[in-house]
């Protein structure tokens, strides 16, 4: 008997399945949003761009290929609307797009730099993280125009999908170290902290304004690699958009932006830049530069110390490198003159490093997660709130101690001059 | 076929996979939120009070038991007591394990709705779930017992591999300050929470179908450490993950902490293990305790077979998950008011009955060698 | 042209049916319902040939009148033989057997059935019946009628009933059973064992002369494997024993034969070492084979049927194979097995889980393989049951599951498919099932070609026709190839419904409904029992094991029979099987 009522029970549930239960969604009827912007709305108080990737109209479909071809066949279309929240702008998105928005594949956020400094960012984020839909591993990127153009622009460049592009393009902080690949969980994290102040992407749309093509041809000015802001490197065609520094947050708050070159040191503060190649001036010809492929040799050391409510650090930094190229081709390799490098490279980060924490120190935003560290001095979770570290950051007195080893220098182990006749020869 | 009035012998491994997999459902849910809320940062040695304070509640039911060779709890009410009051205790154990599993019923089934069926009506989710728990209560603690076993093991390395790959956001820093909002209240919340291993009483349930005292308290101890280490693990992830004010605003942590996991561009979105992980237990658990609450009524009325109040007490599940108003109400009134509350009838009885048993002389026969 | 103006000219005119209309039509009568009794013998023709005694009714033959004494003597001994053979008992006068036995098998309506009738030593009136076909014609013509009509060999004899003689001095056939009960030497007469009836003697000789033809011991059919030995059992159940005894050379293995089955009494052996099986277990057998109340068995399928603990489980409780080294390991084990004639299958009980996937391939090959092979089976066995209604539950409900690559290549590719995917891979899956079931009925090396030509047309053509995404193509084929792997055919059946099961769960609830499903088959498999021991041991419940379920460890690890046989002898090697790796230069 009981078997017989536990097939029915059973077969109710089956039947009720075979209608298209109330949650089944099929993949064709909802449309994936890729990336989402979001700026302050003229018409309305948001203004939200939506990526949608779409298989009609371009692209062939032929009769064996059409099944076959598999990943392909996309073509990326936006959609910008003035709604007053975010949901509703999903919603009305609605009468017009065909599928239902779907948030569960967006992998960028982008806001705009003017929103940022509105303070707005708090605003938006805490409908989405209830939301649950939009992933905390998503990335967030602040956009120096707009939102809407740098959304538009995010085409696939060289690859035929786009969440290829954004998870490749943010593969480059592992490579260069110009930026940090930040996540909306970071984010997050960073603005409700008491340890520390957020920090996010910066990016742009570059459009070749600094890219001068006709002038004076360069002399031998020394200019640091990557030191501009997202969107001023000099170039010219290659993708639209550019990620390049990091936006300092002060709570939900813009306050400043950090360079590529910057953010580089400040990545190396933490602990977490894995590699990148600086270049140095050669110190005994200043005219020549030599180019150093640089990786972290140990995690950072920072020891606080408390004067009464003045938090003193001491940050000691260990990087090591491999020297890419001699252009004066002094033979630095020799291992007396190896320390007269390693001295220049210390002192070229350390002055780098100094820079970047005047500015953060300026904006009061401790982005070097050094509250990490001060909590330890502090009992309850109580002591440590009416301490209120993030408004002390400025008070702190850092010093800094780099080290740096020269490890290896690549296929040559001498450097030797190149003869001219005449009186080139030095 | 089975033969519903008498519950066969299950061995030692099973039952004991059976208690840690019905004690541990808890922390998949809202329990690190409400804990984090309470005791901050002190989270995970919280626990430890918490284990500490019941182990030494299932001392004293331990002692009871072995008092009593052969009995199971509700015999030894009886018998210290009298009818009449054994009758009121066993009704209150039954009670609180009756909205204990429909409080672990709604609460899982608010969370699937909030991340995973949004749209799908409630009634439907705890319907299905009502309906296995029948199901499993048909087949008998037996059946139910070496399924747990089977399962477990997968289900413990699949939660340990979560663990360890959630290793890549895990930052030192969020333990500190370490002493969370002070050591008093960490002591105070730890013991009033000790009722989240409270299902060890069910050890003394089914005190007859285990073989003996010396096994009793193997059990019992050897549950409560295993829980007691997969719930500080848990938390320790939990807390090493999500600082201590982020972590207080999460629904499902542990949910929210496996979809984090990101190793690349194929090793990401692996919450689909969690999820099954998630499942499976809280199905085990809730029929469990449905089986239980079916025990100690069936002892207090004396009525020898089950089974046709199998589907009464179904439905009477069924409605009490449908008493809360929302998610909050379940949250923070009704799972809380178990935690904090809990611990009088899972630990305060046995303690009471065996100082009465003590003065009164009262000890168990031994019916067979 | 003549011929067509006739058929034009009949087309036209009028003819009278000369049948009635219908045709032949099998209705019912009054015969049907009632339950005839066995015996319709007709006791009248019986008595009759009793007491005439003359065998031929046209010839009279004129005999010396009777005293009133022999007469008395003559009437008693008829009455009595009528008596004896009213009770099934064989009677002294030869002529009443005759007749009953005529009576019996419908002679001569029914031509298999041969009594023939001669004389002992030229004496003594004798009758041999037997079944034509199922004798060997060599045995009665050269070793039973030669000897039994020489008057030499019975010169030495003066008595009234020679079967004892005959026994030890006459007959050189090796087996000779002395028998007076009817019931018995019909049965063995219809299996193929001559009769000998002698006059005045109320006993009866079943003289062994079994010659049927059958087929030879031939190669596995479903249970190949590289490494092991290439005989599997036939349909004859002396040749099924046989090859048992071959590999278990020892002298405690019973062999009960149980006669199963009311209108057609097949012979089931139940084979065992005594002292290794447990008692109450064979004595559970028995009890279960004698009370089987049914008229026909076609073979050991229907018998596990009868047998089995529980109809409606999905798993099978009894194992069936068809090769005798596989047989001869599980009655070492402990196990009882269970061998019925016509069918080349034997059947193990009581079974676990863990033997319906375990082939004897992994104790021929070294552990390392053994357990490698395994652990693959394993797999094979998790993908056909899951992973179509993994799919379903991820691509309907879990979308955020597929990583974004992925999920952009299955959309792009879904585009064109009119239909939702649960009616997708239904299509598939009842499509693949067809041509499973159709390569099997189709003979020889069509059926192959077919299986795999059908598949890759159909899967190929739908997807190109747009009907079928690919991603479900592969799906459809890597759970179907996981079922292939699975040793034991009913399991594999078992779940490849298990599998539809899970579609249907993952469809309505996702990965939650697959949860369900998982909880519920598993603890109805849990609650399972084959023949008292449960389903899912020795994991759970827990009890000393082998170490051999999944990761199988060498052989010279597994000393001990598996607990929950509860064998009376535990040990199967000694404390150190491999002795020669202590002993060094020793003999």
């Amino acid at each position: 008997m009981y078997r017989i009522a536990a097939f029915m029970l059973l077969g109710a549930v089956i039947l009720i399945s075979l209608t298209g239960c109330f949650d089944a969604v099929e993949l064709n009827d909802v449309e994936h949003v890729s990336i989402i912007g979001i700026d302050r709305g003229v018409s309305d108080k948001w203004r939200i761009t939506f990526q949608l990737p779409s298989t009609a109209g371009e692209g062939e479909k032929g009769g064996m290929g059409g099944g076959g071809q598999a990943g392909g066949g996309f073509s990326y279309k936006t959609l910008t609307i003035d709604a007053p929240s975010f949901f509703a702008g999903l919603e009305m998105a609605n009468a017009s797009i065909p599928r239902k928005l779907e948030l569960s594949h967006t992998q960028l956020l982008v806001f705009s730099e003017e929103l940022a400094r509105s303070g707005m960012v708090g605003e938006f984020i805490a409908p989405i993280v209830r939301g649950g839909t939009i992933r905390f591993s998503s990335n967030v990127v602040i956009s120096r125009g707009s939102a809407e153009e740098f959304v538009k622009s995010f085409k696939p460049f060289i690859g035929k999908t786009i969440s290829r592009e954004i998870a490749d393009l943010m593969e480059q902080a592992n490579e260069s170290g110009y930026f940090t690949n930040l996540t909306l969980y970071d984010l997050y994290d960073c603005i409700k902290s008491t340890y520390h102040q957020p920090i996010a992407i910066l990016g742009a749309v570059n459009k070749g304004e600094n890219f001068k093509e006709n002038g004076e041809r360069w002399g031998t000015e020394f200019n640091i690699a990557g030191d501009y802001y997202a969107g001023d490197i000099p170039r010219k065609d290659g993708n639209e958009t550019e990620i390049l520094g990091l936006a300092i947050f002060d709570g939900d708050r813009m306050v400043g932006k950090l360079t590529g070159f910057e953010s580089r040191l400040l990545s190396i503060a933490k602990g977490i830049f894995k590699r990148g190649i600086f270049t140095i001036q050669d110190p005994k010809s200043p005219d020549y530069i030599i180019p150093v492929d640089t990786r972290q040799a140990r995690s950072p050391e920072f020891d606080i110390l408390f004067e009464g409510t003045k938090p003193i650090i001491h940050l000691k930094i260990q990087i090591e490198g491999d020297i890419l190229a001699i252009q004066s081709r002094i033979n630095y390799e020799d291992p007396k003159l190896q320390p007269i490098l390693q001295a220049a490279i210390e002192r070229f980060i350390k002055d780098g490093l100094d820079r970047t924490i005047n500015k953060t120190q300026e904006l009061n935003c401790d982005v070097f997660k050094f509250g990490q560290k001060a909590v330890r001095h502090f009992g309850t979770i109580g002591e440590w709130e009416a301490y209120n570290w993030n408004s002390h950051y400025k008070e702190a007195e850092i010093t800094t101690e780099v080290k740096f080893s020269i490890r290896r220098t690549g296929g040559l182990v001498e450097s030797s001059q190149i003869i001219f006749s005449g009186e080139m020869n030095k | 076929m089975k033969n519903m009035t008498k519950e066969g012998k299950i061995g030692f491994q099973e039952a004991l996979w059976l208690l840690v997999i019905t004690t541990s459902t808890k922390l998949f849910f809202s329990s690190p939120t409400m804990a984090v809320k309470l005791v901050g940062t002190a989270e995970w040695y919280m626990t430890l009070v918490s284990a500490v304070v019941a182990a030494v509640g299932f001392i004293f039911i331990y002692l009871l038991l072995k008092r009593y060779p052969e009995n199971n709890i509700m015999e030894i009410y009886n018998d210290v007591f009298g009818r009449f009051l054994g009758f009121i205790l066993s009704f209150l154990l039954a009670a609180v394990l009756l909205i204990e599993a429909a409080v672990g019923i709604r609460e899982f089934a608010e969370v699937q709705k909030v991340y995973v069926f949004p749209k799908t009506p409630i009634t439907f989710i705890i319907g299905a779930f009502v309906a296995v728990a029948v199901i499993l209560s048909f087949l008998g603690l037996e059946a139910v017992a070496r399924y747990t076993k089977l399962v477990a093991f997968s289900l413990i390395l699949a939660f340990v591999i979560i663990i360890i790959l959630a290793f890549q956001h895990y930052q030192l820093h969020r333990l500190f300050p370490i002493y969370g909002y002070g050591l008093g209240k960490t002591i105070y919340h730890g013991a009033m929470r000790s009722s989240a291993y409270g299902e060890v009483i069910i050890v003394a349930i089914i005190a007859k179908s285990l073989h003996g005292a010396k096994e009793i308290k193997k059990l019992g101890f050897t549950s409560l450490l295993i829980s007691e280490v997969l719930v500080l693990v848990a938390y320790l992830a939990f807390l090493l993950t999500f600082s201590y004010f982020f972590g207080r605003e999460l629904t499902a942590p542990m949910y929210v902490m496996s979809s984090l996991i990101n190793y690349g561009v194929f090793f990401q979105r692996t919450e689909s293990i969690f999820l099954f992980i998630w499942n499976l237990t809280s199905l085990i658990s809730g029929s469990v305790l449905l089986y239980m609450v079916l025990i100690v009524y069936c002892h207090m009325f004396r009525i020898k077979d089950k089974k046709p109040l199998i589907f009464p007490f179904a439905i009477i599940l069924f409605s009490l998950s449908m008493i809360p108003r929302g998610i909050m109400d379940v949250i923070s009134i009704y799972r809380q008011d178990l935690m904090q509350y809990g611990w009088i009838v899972f630990y305060i009885p046995p303690l009471i009955a065996l100082i009465t048993a003590i003065i009164r002389k009262k000890k168990g026969v031994v019916k067979s060698v | 042209m003549a011929g067509i103006f006739k058929t034009f000219k009949e087309l036209l005119s009028y003819k009278k049916p000369k049948e009635p209309e219908g045709g032949f039509e099998l209705l019912e009568d009054e015969n049907e319902g009632v339950e005839h009794e066995n015996n319709q013998i007709n006791w009248q023709k019986v008595e009759k040939k009793a007491c005439s005694g003359d065998k031929n009714e046209n010839i009279t033959v004129i005999k010396p009148p009777l005293t009133v004494d022999e007469w008395n003597k003559t009437k008693k001994q008829e009455s009595t033989s009528i008596q004896t053979v009213k009770n099934n008992m064989v009677a002294s006068k030869l002529a009443v057997n005759i007749e009953f036995i005529k009576e019996k098998f419908n002679i001569p309506k029914n031509q298999d059935v041969i009594v023939r009738e001669f004389n002992i030593a030229q004496k003594i009136e004798a009758c041999l019946v037997f079944v034509d076909g199922m004798v060997d014609k060599t045995i009665i013509n050269q070793f039973i009628l030669p000897q039994l009509m020489n008057t030499e060999s019975f010169k030495s004899f003066n008595g009234d009933c020679p079967v004892d003689y005959i026994v030890k001095n006459v007959i050189s056939i090796n087996q000779v059973t002395k028998t007076k009960e009817f019931e018995r030497i019909t049965t063995q007469i219809l299996n193929g064992v001559t009769a000998l009836f002698i006059d005045g003697c109320e006993e009866c000789l079943l003289l062994e002369s079994r010659g049927f033809e059958k087929r030879p011991v031939d190669k596995p059919q479903t249970e190949t494997v590289v490494k092991g030995s290439q005989e599997a059992f036939n349909e004859n159940l002396r040749t099924n024993l046989t090859l048992l005894r071959r590999t278990i050379k020892n002298e405690k293995l019973v062999t009960e034969i149980i006669p199963v089955g009311k209108m057609n009494k097949v012979n089931c052996a139940v084979v065992y070492l005594e002292g290794i099986a447990n008692h109450t277990l064979i004595k559970e057998v028995e009890r279960r084979l004698k009370n089987i109340d049914i008229d026909f068995i076609a073979g050991d399928g229907m018998l596990e049927q009868l047998i089995e603990d529980n109809s409606f489980m999905l798993f099978p409780q009894v194992i069936s194979t068809e090769r005798p080294d596989r047989t001869a390991s599980f009655i070492m084990e402990g196990q009882v097995v269970i061998i019925c004639e016509g069918t080349p299958f034997a059947l193990a009980l009581p079974i676990t889980f863990f033997h319906l996937f375990h082939t004897s391939e992994d104790s021929m090959l070294r552990w390392q393989y053994g357990t490698f092979l395994r652990l693959i089976r394993c797999l094979g066995i998790v993908l056909a049951a899951l992973l179509p209604g993994m799919y379903i539950a991820l691509t309907l409900y879990h979308d955020e599951m597929i990583p974004t690559p992925l999920l952009m290549s299955i959309i792009s590719a879904r585009e064109d498919v009119p239909f939702p995917s649960i009616i997708e891979i239904l299509m598939m899956e009842v499509a693949f099932e067809l041509i499973r079931e159709g390569g099997i009925r189709i003979p020889g090396v069509i059926g192959q070609t077919l299986g795999i030509i059908g598949a890759l047309i159909l899967g190929q053509a739908a997807v190109a026709a747009g009907h079928v995404s690919p991603a479900l193509i592969i799906i459809v084929a890597v759970s179907g190839l996981g079922s292939f792997c699975i040793p034991n055919i009913s399991l594999s059946l078992a779940i490849r419904i298990i599998r539809f099961i899970f579609i249907f769960l993952g469809a309505s609830l996702g990965f939650y409904g697959i949860s369900i499903g998982i909880t519920i088959i598993g603890a109805i498999a849990c609650n399972m029992k084959s023949f008292g021991v449960p389903f899912f041991s020795p994991v759970a419940p827990k009890t000393n094991a082998n170490p051999d379920i999944v990761i199988r460890q060498p052989i010279w690890k597994q000393k001990m029979r598996p607990d929950y046989l509860n064998t009376p002898d535990r040990k199967r090697s000694g404390d150190n099987p491999i002795k020669w790796k202590n002993k060094r230069g020793e003999q």
